[in-house]
C-alpha cells in the first residue's frame, strides 16, 4: 500500500517549523542533549489548554495542526479548513514523561497522600493522540504504538494499513521528548552522551550519540493531490541483528516488492550518529551497495531517539519536494536535481530496523 | 479475498488464578479474586481491595523459568505467564512461534520497578540504574516476552490506556486480514502500581470495597492486574496444521469519544461508535448478539455512559450483559485480553457470567445485568468492549 504525503510539520532541535526558515541555520547545542525548539503556541493551542499541557503535547498537537493546514489547503483550493483525518495515529516509545515524572515525584513527597490528578492524567501515552482527537473533535480509530525503535514504524504501517481499509486520510505521528531525568538514565546506562562540540556537522568517535526529541507529524492521503510533497512507496520493519549483507538481502527484497532496482534509488538516507561502531554499517552498505549514490543523513540534525526515524521521512519528503539538500544534510557524494527516489534505511539499539521508500 | 481470522490459542493469568481452567472455575463458582494486597508495596493496603495475582514475583518468576534475581517487571512476568500457555494451548512448534508474530498491550509497562527506585532517583542516592530503569518502558516488556517464546516475527506494542490489549487484538485481527500477517499472539498484560493506584486514587474513582458495576449505588472501581493471550491466525494458516478453532473474530471497531481526557461523554457516543463499526465490520446482516461482556467499571461516569451506548446501540432488543470487572477488578492494559478470553469461555461452554455484588441495578436499560451463571443456551456471538482514557474505545465480536 502506497500513500502520499500531503502535508507534514516538524518540531525539532533545528528550525524546521516555519517554512520560511527551514533548517536555514544550523542549531548548535548548548546543552548535553538537542531539545527541540519550541515555536509560540498561541496560534495553534487555546492558551487557557496549553497553560496545563506538558511540552510533549504542546508541541504535538501544533505539528499535528500545521501538517492538517498543508493537507486542507491541498485538497481545497486557497482554503485554510482542516481536514478531518480518519485516523490518528502516534508513535512514541516513552510517552508523556515529564507527567509520569511529575505524578512519581509527588507519590513520594506526599508519601502516598492526597494528589491532584492533572499529571497522572496525561502520563498515559495516548494521551497525545488523545488529546488531537479531542480539539479536532474526531471520532476515528485512535492508536498509539510504544515499540522502542519500531514505535513510528508501527504508526506508519497502522496508517498504510487504515488506508488500505479505505480511509482517505490519516493523521500520523512520531513523538519523543527528552527530560533531564531521562538523559541522566540514559547516560547512566550507556545508551548516550553529551552533544556539545560534537553536532550537527557529524564527526565521528567512540563516544555514544548525543539524545533528541521532536514531534514530527504528517497528513497522509490515499490520492495524490496537488501538492502532495511526497509518495510513501513501502516501508519495512525487521528485528535483530544483522551483518551489513543481511540487511543489504532486506533492502533488495524490498525494492523489490516496490517495483524498483537499486539503480533507481537517487539518494540514501541513513541514521548516522557519529558512533563509530553505529555507524560502521551504514557506511559497509552505503560502499559495498550504493557506491555511487549520496547519502544523507538526519540525526546529526535531530539527535538519537526512539522515533528518530519519522524526522528522517518529514526531512526526505521535504527534499524530494524542493529538489534540494540542505546544509548539515549531505554526508557524501552530490545530489543532483532532478531526484525522485529516496532510500531511507534507519537502525535502533541495532536490533530494530527499518526501510522507507520514498518518491516524489 | 479478505482472509478469516480464527482464535486458536488462549491463555491467562488474573486475580482468579493462573490459567484458562482455574478462571473458568471461578468465574463459574461465583468466586471474586478482589482482596487486600498482599503483593503490592502501597500503604493503602489496608483500605483498599485490588484483585491481585495471588503470587510474588519470586513465585511468578519461578512458574516462567526466569531467574529469581534478575529484576523482571511483574507486567512481563505475568505477560510471559499467559502468553506461554496461549502458544501451548494452540499446540504451536518453535518453529512455528518462530515465524509468528506478538502484539502486546500494556499501560504501564515496567512501572512497578521503577517507582521503587525513583525516591533513591531524586534524592541523588547511589543506584543501579540498569536494574532500577532499563525495563521501565512499555516495548521492553514485549522484547523480553518474544525472546523467552522465541518469537521472531512481529513486534509491537500497543498502549491506549484501558484499551490496549483489545487494540492488540483487533490489530492482529486487521493484519490478518490484510494478508500481512499468518499467525500473531496478541493480548495484553499490565501489573498493579504504586502508581496506578494513587492516579486512580487521586481521581476518587476507587471503591474502597468490592466494586458494583452497573448499581445504582455504584461506588467506583477496583484496581487488578494480569495478562491475557490469544493465538490468532489465518483460516489458511489455522487449516494447514490442523489447528483447533476457539472462535472467529469477525468484528472490531476503534473509535474516540473525543469528549474528555479521562470522563466518558454522557450519551456514550464512542462506545455507542465503537460497537457499531464492529457489527459493520463483522458484516453479517441480521446478527444475533448472544452475550455482551460490557466494560463496566463501576464507576458512576463509565457505567452510565456505556448503559446509555447500550441502549442507542440495541434498544429493546438488548442482548443478555454483565460486567466481569467484579471478578477480577479493572486489569487496565489486560482488561481488554482478559475479557476476550471470558468472551471465548462463554462460546466454548455456552456461558454467560454473572455481574457480582449488584443491589439495585440502574434503571437505564431495559434490563438487569445477570446476576446468576447462565448455562445452557446457546452462546454463538459475543460482544465485548473496552474503554479507556483518552476516549478510546473498542469493541471486538467474537463468533462460534
Amino acid at each position: 500500500m502506497r500513500a502520499y504525503i500531503s502535508g507534514t510539520s516538524a518540531i525539532s532541535p533545528q528550525s524546521t517549523f516555519e517554512q520560511e526558515q527551514y533548517l536555514q541555520q544550523l542549531q548548535v547545542p548548548e546543552q548535553a542533549y538537542l531539545a527541540a525548539l519550541e515555536p509560540e503556541y498561541r496560534q495553534y493551542i487555546d492558551p487557557k489548554l496549553s497553560r496545563r499541557m506538558a511540552r510533549i503535547i504542546k508541541m504535538s498537537i501544533a505539528a499535528a495542526k500545521k501538517s492538517l493546514e498543508q493537507a486542507g489547503a491541498a485538497t481545497e483550493a486557497g482554503g485554510t479548513a482542516e481536514a478531518m483525518p480518519g485516523a490518528i495515529i502516534v508513535g512514541t516509545a516513552l510517552g508523556c514523561l515529564q507527567d509520569t515524572e511529575k505524578f512519581l515525584a509527588e507519590i513520594v513527597e506526599t508519601r502516598e497522600g492526597l494528589l491532584s490528578p492533572t499529571a497522572f492524567i496525561q502520563s498515559t501515552h495516548n494521551t497525545i493522540a488523545g488529546q488531537i482527537a479531542l480539539l479536532l473533535g474526531c471520532p476515528h480509530h485512535n492508536f498509539t504504538f510504544v515499540q522502542r525503535g519500531f514505535s513510528f514504524e508501527r504508526a506508519l504501517e497502522d496508517a498504510l494499513l487504515q488506508i488500505g481499509e479505505g480511509v482517505p486520510q490519516v493523521l500520523l505521528g512520531g513523538v519523543d521528548e527528552v527530560t533531564p531525568t531521562l538523559f541522566q538514565i540514559l547516560q547512566q546506562l550507556g545508551c548516550a552522551e553529551g552533544a556539545v562540540g560534537r553536532y550537527p556537522h557529524l564527526q565521528t568517535s567512540e563516544q555514544q550519540p548525543a539524545w533528541g526529541e521532536g514531534a514530527t507529524f504528517f497528513a497522509l492521503t490515499r490520492e495524490p493531490s496537488a501538492n502532495a510533497l511526497a509518495c510513501i512507496e513501502g516501508m519495512h520493519t525487521f528485528y535483530g541483528a544483522a551483518t551489513a549483507r543481511e540487511v543489504q538481502e532486506q533492502i533488495a527484497a524490498f525494492l523489490q516488492h516496490c517495483g524498483m532496482d537499486t539503480g533507481a534509488v537517487d539518494a540514501l538516507m541513513m541514521g548516522f550518529t557519529g558512533n563509530r561502531q553505529e555507524d560502521e554499517i551504514y557506511s559497509q552498505i552505503a560502499e559495498s551497495y550504493f557506491p555511487d549514490k549520496p547519502l544523507l543523513g538526519f540525526k546529526n540534525l535531530c539527535g538519537e531517539y526512539f522515533t528518530a526515524s519519522a524526522f528522517g521521512l518529514h526531512l526526505a519528503a521535504i527534499m524530494l519536494q524542493r529538489q534540494q539538500a540542505f546544509s548539515g544534510t549531505l554526508l557524501s557524494g552530490e545530489l543532483k536535481s532532478p531526484f525522485n527516489n529516496i532510500l531511507l534505511y534507519n537502525r535502533s539499539q541495532g536490533k530494530y530496523h527499518s526501510l522507507m521508500l520514498l518518491s516524489s | 479475498m479478505a482472509a478469516r481470522v480464527f482464535v486458536t490459542g488462549w491463555g491467562i493469568i488474573s486475580a482468579l488464578g493462573r490459567g484458562v481452567e482455574a478462571n473458568l472455575a471461578a468465574l463459574k463458582g461465583g468466586r471474586t479474586g478482589i482482596a487486600h494486597p498482599e503483593h503490592l508495596k502501597t500503604l493503602h493496603k489496608h483500605e483498599l481491595v485490588t484483585g491481585e495475582v495471588k503470587a510474588a514475583n519470586s513465585q511468578l518468576a519461578a512458574w516462567a523459568g526466569v531467574s529469581p534475581a534478575s529484576e523482571i517487571s511483574r507486567t512481563a512476568l505475568l505477560g510471559l505467564l499467559a502468553a506461554a500457555e496461549a502458544a501451548d494451548s494452540a499446540g504451536l512448534s518453535q518453529q512455528e512461534l518462530k515465524t509468528a508474530g506478538l502484539i502486546n498491550g500494556t499501560s504501564v509497562g515496567g512501572m512497578d520497578i521503577s517507582e521503587q527506585h525513583y525516591e533513591a532517583l531524586l534524592k541523588g542516592e547511589s543506584l543501579d540504574y540498569h536494574r532500577a530503569f532499563a525495563g521501565h518502558d512499555c516495548g521492553i516488556s514485549t522484547e523480553f516476552m518474544a525472546e523467552r517464546l522465541g518469537i521472531k516475527g512481529h513486534l509491537s506494542t500497543i498502549s491506549t490506556a484501558c484499551s490496549s490489549s483489545a487494540n492488540a487484538i483487533m490489530q492482529a485481527g486487521r493484519l490478518i486480514r490484510a494478508g500481512a500477517a499468518q499467525r500473531v499472539l496478541a493480548g495484553g498484560t499490565d501489573a498493579l502500581a504504586v502508581f496506578t493506584l494513587n492516579g486512580f486514587n487521586s481521581l476518587k474513582i476507587l471503591d474502597p470495597a468490592w466494586c458494583r458495576p452497573f448499581d445504582v449505588n455504584r461506588m467506583g472501581l477496583n484496581l487488578g492486574e494480569g495478562a491475557a493471550y490469544l493465538v490468532l491466525e489465518s483460516e489458511e494458516s489455522a487449516a494447514k496444521r490442523g489447528a483447533k478453532v476457539l472462535a472467529e473474530l469477525i468484528g472490531w471497531g476503534n473509535t474516540n469519544d473525543a469528549y474528555h481526557q479521562t470522563a466518558s461523554s454522557p450519551e456514550g457516543k464512542g462506545a455507542y461508535l465503537a460497537m457499531k463499526k464492529a457489527l459493520e465490520v463483522g458484516g453479517r446482516e441480521g446478527l444475533q448478539i448472544d452475550y455482551v461482556n460490557a466494560h463496566g467499571t463501576g464507576t458512576a461516569n463509565n457505567d452510565l455512559s456505556e448503559s446509555m451506548a447500550l441502549q442507542a446501540m440495541f434498544g429493546e432488543q438488548l442482548p443478555d450483559y454483565s460486567s466481569t470487572k467484579s471478578y477480577t477488578g479493572h486489569t487496565l492494559g489486560a482488561a481488554g485480553g482478559i475479557e476476550a478470553v471470558f468472551s471465548l469461555l462463554a462460546i466454548n461452554h455456552n456461558l454467560k457470567f454473572p455481574n457480582l455484588n449488584l443491589g439495585q441495578p440502574m434503571d437505564v436499560l431495559p434490563s438487569a445485568p445477570l446476576q446468576k451463571l447462565h448455562a445452557g443456551s446457546r452462546v454463538d456471538t459475543v460482544l465485548s468492549n473496552s474503554f479507556g482514557f483518552g476516549g478510546n474505545c473498542t469493541s471486538l465480536l467474537f463468533t462460534r
